[in-house]
């Protein structure tokens, strides 16, 4: 059995000491908890947003849907369309297959972010 | 001086209170020191205290098989030991409130107690990780006793005298023999760390590793003043530290309490750049290091300065 | 290669005639064979012809009978696929992990999951079922139902189950494994190595358990081992796990210690099953994507590349080239972030928080490029089936360019620290190590392997997508210890920002995706991949219709777990956090419930969100604080009407 057992070349301790006095004088990569402002990229992921105008009830972003969030009824008639979605954002994990799926291109996904509820049925949105 | 004075000087300034508050303060800076090493905003100024008040509130549990009394009274020895320690040190002027011929002995002994109370903490709380964590702090202990001693007391050997204060006055007086002692400076820094058990000596209470060491057991008021007489041991340690081997002062009270302020924060800072820039070593490599490396440098410093002392007949 | 062993296997087994066929390149398929065949033939391709890694054992539904797909492999990449069946009413197959020491995971996974009886598999417990998993259901099964079993109870409501009446009543020993009493199982293994010729090595392999609590484990494990050393009154046993700062998931590490010293451990793994494999079965091909993209939080992209590969070979698909070249983007860029976590998570384990707090600093921008090309943070979902859904446009591509000449420079400073910091090599150097030989016995893969000097690499031995037009430089160290996986590491970070710089510069124009038909013909495919942990296998077979019939994933942390037990031992307890952490364990990715391991006195439970609410109401009722009064809506109300 030969186990590889060469010792490093010369080394010194401390060797991260002027990277971290260099961070001492450059602005923290970290954000302050209160007051700190972070603002998410336009092109990440969000809340979907739905026109019932243009949806035709195809009911395919309800099958392709990996956590059944998404839910869209006629509340009408066939013939006078009135189309509703709602979505659980407690299930929804905002992939966008949704909009992907869409034939239409009615469900188109959005930045926002901010969801949060404090109980579990507030969670439920009607889009 | 008068027992009102006494009384007021050991409680108020400066002793118990004023070394709770530059506990506390030291904490933070140290702590937010620290976050700026490594590029992050790090704790506002009230984090240590508003610490210290939560875990006042919280439940204190106590495992079924520790002995309950030794466990609720080690962190009050630890603390008291601290307290009565930091009365033989300098703060406010050249001389402690109190000293008398040896004191630096008594002050070394009292800085012995941390550790043990460690260990003993660790023991009757009858944890794994605990066990584990007290048999390391004392393994720890005996590699650094040693070269701390001998680096602490290679001054004095020069000055003549076993007292902090004694010490403070003869090199405020022979300022330039202070580089005389360099070797022991630097052998000190190191062991303030291990005594602290900072990283990279913070082997006793490896978080990754053993969960915190002995203080795992430790929760509630407990813990809140375990964790603030390790400040207050901070505090000792640097003032200590200050008074041994950066002993310049200016003879006017109030400025040799500003520069004494200054040096103990320059020290921490120090030590917070090693505390940074190092990985934790393991319990066998600390004690190699330390008796491989601390104990022949402060050995060395014990004969240079008994050379020096021959020679030159101080 | 494919051709030569095809023939070789014909001219030594005549009976083989007709059923051996080249799958796809590199795999050599083998159809099903009769046991006492299969063990002739897997007997001797992995005596005369050295086929001795083995990849993975997947176990599949056929009807009545169970079947066993083996995959092996040796010097030459040829993946060789063997199968063999035994019938469900009594599904005996023997063990094989005297030959592959690999095996004993994945065939305790058979015994679980579907119920088969591995016969010669060491004793230990199970894998991957919390232990309060009732012994006679195996949900892998197809008729197995997930709806018709109660999780808080743990009954199976179906009427007359097929399982239970499967369950051979003369053969009472047959179902499952851990099932009889220890001294039953030891006097039935003594017998049974008697048959299966296992050596000194495969017994130590054999420790390789799913120890079941702490607390048993001590009273349990404990004196066993104690029992056996000189010195036993001064060993004791340190749990790490299921819960420890230095793990990142829950996991049992049972370590036994003289002094500093570990003398022996005891890994116990499962915690994290979370029955993906089962629920990709039930639903489409669209919506697997999503659950094998959770397969792992820091591999995602390894994991869909490897499935959606899987799809479009099944579906004769060809994705576009520029999909691939966006495919092999995103992959380098998750290896970059995976590396630079597992370097701040070294760093911590070892007390070095700077290091830590740096390198993760790092890591944010490229979790930023990878939110703006991606669209999420850590699950990206670019991949679709058949190509990508995202494009990368010029300003993106400057963008990325920034970032790349930023990490470049810091990750050559994070090389020139390893190198040469003190505290680093001293608790670096000679921890944890596996040499060559052992790598190869245990099969280790990924940075492991490579850190012992194995090229082993499946983007050069296999090149699959962009990685055709752009060869990788297979990066190896010689150190074959932690301070070598670290350097294999961050060397595999420059690697990585070459490729990219380059796939940026040939990102040739076209469409990025293509369509995929929703029914998959019937067919199988086996796709390997290079995930940052390793070689990342996966198994899917169509049935024809929309959903998948078998998925079987093989992350590469499930290889690299059977050479731990040899690492720790004979170290020291310092380095438990981080020789555990150097294979950069992803516990998830091995075991794939939401089920707690539950023990008789303890709670067997599984609590839902209201029970939970209602036990932490209790508590402090019990404590005179009465929170009924508050009302959660209310105060969402309020703070509505507020705003």
């Amino acid at each position: 059995m030969s186990v590889f057992k060469r010792k490093p070349g010369r080394t010194h301790p401390g060797r991260i000491s002027g990277a971290a006095v260099h961070n001492l004088f450059s602005h923290p990569a970290t954000i302050k908890y209160i007051g700190g402002k972070y603002t998410l990229d336009k092109r990440c992921r969000g809340l979907i947003k739905y026109d019932p105008l243009l949806c035709i009830g195809c009911g395919l972003c309800m099958k392709d849907c990996p956590t059944g969030a998404i839910t869209i009824v006629n509340k009408g008639t066939k013939q006078d369309r009135d189309m509703h979605a709602y979505l659980d954002t407690g299930k929804c994990i905002f992939c966008g297959q949704c909009a992907d799926t869409c034939p239409k291109k009615d469900i188109v996904v959005t930045s926002e972010s901010d969801l949060s509820n404090f109980s579990r049925d507030g969670l439920k949105i009607e889009l | 001086m008068g027992l009102l004075t006494a009384f007021i000087r050991i409680l108020i300034f400066p002793g118990f209170l004023f070394l709770s508050a530059y506990a506390l303060v030291l904490q933070f800076l140290d702590r937010k020191l620290y976050a700026r090493l490594q590029s992050r905003q790090g704790p506002p100024w009230y984090q240590p205290v508003a610490d210290f008040f939560k875990l006042l509130g919280k439940e204190t549990l106590i495992p079924a098989q520790a002995n309950h009394l030794m466990f609720r009274m080690i962190p009050a020895f630890c603390l008291g030991a601290m307290a009565a320690a930091f009365i033989y040190i300098p703060v406010w002027g050249r001389s402690a409130m109190f000293s008398f011929e040896g004191d630096m002995i008594v002050v070394l002994y009292f800085l012995a107690i941390p550790p043990l109370a460690s260990f003993l903490a660790g023991w009757y709380s009858r944890s794994l990780f605990a066990t584990v964590g007290a048999t390391r702090t004392l393994t720890q202990m005996f590699a650094y006793e040693v070269p701390m001693f001998l680096a602490l007391l290679a001054p004095t050997l020069l000055s003549g005298s076993w007292s902090i204060s004694g010490n403070t006055a003869f090199y405020a007086a022979h300022p330039l023999l202070v580089l005389v002692n360099l070797p022991a400076l630097v052998v000190t820094l190191i062991v303030s760390q291990c005594k602290l058990e900072r990283t990279p000596f913070d082997a006793p209470e490896a978080e990754t590793e053993i969960v915190s060491g002995p203080l795992v057991e430790y929760g509630g008021r407990y813990l809140a003043f375990f964790t603030f007489s390790k400040d207050c041991e901070l505090v000792v340690v640097l003032s200590l530290f200050t008074a041994m081997f950066l002993p310049f002062s200016t003879g006017i009270a109030g400025a040799d309490f500003l520069l004494y302020i200054v040096k103990t924060l320059a020290v921490m800072a120090v030590l917070c750049l090693l505390r940074a820039t190092t990985a934790r070593l393991r319990i066998n490599q600390i004690v190699s290091f330390c008796w491989k490396y601390l104990a022949p440098a402060a050995m060395f410093q014990i004969i240079l300065n008994l050379i020096l002392r021959e020679v030159f007949s101080l | 290669m494919e051709n030569e062993l095809m023939e070789a296997l014909i001219t030594r087994f005549p009976e083989l005639e007709g059923k051996v066929k080249i799958s796809a390149p590199l795999r050599v398929s083998v159809d099903w064979l009769p046991q006492e065949t299969f063990l002739k033939v897997i007997t001797w391709l992995h005596d005369e012809k050295k086929l001795t890694h083995g990849h993975n054992v997947i176990g599949t539904d056929e009807g009545d009978n169970l079947g066993f797909i083996y995959m092996i492999s040796g010097e030459d990449q040829v993946i060789v696929i063997l199968r063999t069946t035994a019938p469900k009413q009594a599904p005996r197959i023997p063990s094989l992990s005297g030959l592959y020491k690999c095996f004993i995971l994945f065939e305790r996974e058979l015994c679980d999951l579907f119920g088969a009886d591995v016969t010669g598999l060491p004793p230990g417990p199970r894998y991957p079922l919390p232990d309060n998993w009732p012994k006679d259901q195996w949900p892998l099964r197809k008729e197995w139902k997930p709806e018709k079993f109660d999780r808080q109870t743990m009954i199976y409501q179906g009427d007359s189950t097929p399982e239970t009446a499967g369950a051979p009543a003369g053969n009472p020993a047959s179902p499952g494994p851990a099932t009889e009493g220890a001294a039953e199982v030891n006097a039935k293994t003594e017998a049974l190595l008697q048959t299966v010729e296992l050596d000194e090595e495969a017994r130590a392999a054999a420790a390789f358990v799913n120890q079941p609590l702490p607390g048993e484990a001590a009273s349990d494990n404990a004196p066993e081992t104690a029992a056996k050393h000189p010195n036993s009154e001064n060993l004791i046993t340190v749990p790490i796990g299921p819960q420890h700062p230095s793990l990142d998931e829950p996991s049992t590490f049972t370590i036994t210690l003289e002094g500093e010293k570990v003398e022996g451990a005891v890994i116990g793994i499962g915690y994290n099953h979370r029955g993906l494999e089962k629920a990709c079965e039930s639903r489409s091909y669209v919506q697997d994507l999503y659950i094998i993209e959770r397969v792992c939080g820091i591999c995602s992209h390894a994991h869909t590349t490897a499935y959606c590969m899987c799809v479009e070979q099944l579906a004769g698909v060809t994705v576009p080239p520029r999909a691939e070249y966006i495919r092999l983007i995103v992959g380098e860029m998750e290896r970059l972030h995976s590396h630079l976590l597992w370097l701040g998570v070294a760093g911590h384990e070892i007390g070095f928080d700077t290091l830590f707090m740096m390198s993760w600093r790092d890591r944010e921008r490229v979790l930023d490029i990878l939110t703006v090309l991606g669209g999420n943070r850590i699950n990206y979902g670019i991949n679709c089936l058949g190509g990508v859904r995202r494009d990368i446009d010029e300003g993106l591509a400057q963008e990325i360019h920034k970032t790349l000449d930023f990490l470049e420079a810091e990750i050559k400073y994070y090389l020139k620290l390893a190198e040469t910091d003190s505290t680093l090599a001293a608790r670096l150097a000679g921890v944890g190590v596996l040499s060559k030989e052992d790598c190869l016995l245990y099969g280790a893969a990924g940075p492991v392997a490579r850190a012992a000097g194995i090229s082993d690499d499946v983007r050069q031995i296999e090149p699959y997508g962009a990685y055709r037009d752009i060869p990788v430089r297979v990066i190896t160290d010689e150190h074959a210890d932690v301070f070598g996986r670290t350097l294999v590491r961050i060397k595999e970070m420059l690697e990585s920002i070459r490729l990219i710089r380059e796939a940026l510069a040939r990102l040739p124009e076209g469409p990025i995706t293509v369509r995929v038909p929703r029914r998959i013909p019937a067919g199988e495919a086996i796709i390997r991949v290079e995930a940052p942990r390793g070689e990342d296998l996966h198994y899917l077979r169509s049935n024809g219709t929309d959903m998948p019939d078998r998925v079987r994933v093989r992350a590469p942390t499930e290889c690299n777990w059977h050479g731990m037990q040899h690492m720790l031992e004979g170290g020291y307890l310092s380095d438990v956090p981080i020789t555990i952490a150097a294979i950069d364990p992803c516990y998830s990715c091995t075991d794939r419930a939401i089920s707690l391991r539950g023990h008789n006195s303890l709670s067997g439970q599984v609590l839902d969100w209201q029970q939970l609410r209602k036990y932490s109401l209790d508590w402090y009722r019990q404590r005179g604080i009465d929170p009924s009064g508050i009302d959660l809506a209310d105060i969402s109300a309020h703070t509505d009407g507020k705003e």
